[in-house]
């Protein structure tokens, strides 16, 4: 299946990618899952804190389908 | 005019907008107080170092949602009868505005409480992000507090 993965703020700093279209060859596959693809591949990411959202929700875990969005989202600072 | 309540503004929020919005309340004839607030980015000192300004980004599509639906939530909650909330993206020099909420009820009890609420609460909840720029040009990301 195809997720899409946003990130943004201090871990965009450090994936140095925005966003990105990742191909998962699992039938079942959690937002867990995807955190631990990408924590292994961005492994500086390990030691910030963020939270994730699954198509604009956000969400500590779930099951994940082809075509949703997933984002990395640190600290908010607006205003 | 826009009708949307929300608009992210590229840079600094320019004083001229804000009268704009006002003027907009004309219109509503039960409106008889507006409360605003302004978030103006200050030079705050970290480490020995100056902050020069505030660069934001956010998540778009998720900030508007989470803006309409505290704002929707505001107006349930307080009887507002208009909301306009402005939020800059990109670079904000500090002095210069980079946010404006303006809440406009029949009465002010009302206006206040329902202003406060909306600050608050987008302040916790909405997807936006800041880079505080020092005069070095080094950075480091903002937290809210």
């Amino acid at each position: 299946m195809n997720v899409k993965i946003k990130y943004f703020g201090a871990v965009a700093d450090k994936t140095r990618v925005s966003e990105e279209l990742i191909q998962f060859d699992k039938e079942m596959l959690t937002l867990s899952d995807v955190r631990s693809f990408c924590e292994n591949k961005y492994q500086d990411i390990q030691q910030l804190k963020f939270n994730l959202s699954i198509n604009m929700n956000l969400k500590d875990e779930g099951e994940i389908v082809d075509g949703d969005e997933i984002a990395f989202l640190p600290p908010f600072a607006g205003g | 005019m826009s009708t949307s309540p929300i608009q992210f503004i590229a840079g600094a929020i320019p004083p001229e907008k804000i009268a704009q919005c006002i003027s907009e309340m004309e219109s509503y004839l039960h409106v008889g107080a507006h409360d605003i607030f302004l978030g103006q980015v200050r030079a705050d000192e970290i480490d020995g170092k100056l902050v020069e300004g505030i660069d934001y980004s956010a998540y778009e599509e998720m900030a508007i949602q989470a803006f309409e639906q505290i704002i929707q939530e505001g107006i349930e909650r307080y009887d507002l009868q208009k909301v306009r909330i402005l939020h800059s993206l990109g670079k904000v020099k500090v002095g210069e505005l980079c946010l404006f909420v303006l809440a406009a009820s029949a009465h002010r009890k009302a206006a206040i409480e329902g202003c406060t609420y909306l600050v608050e609460r987008l302040k916790k909840e909405v997807p936006i992000f800041g880079k505080e720029i020092f005069q070095d040009e080094s950075y480091q990301w903002k937290v809210n507090q």
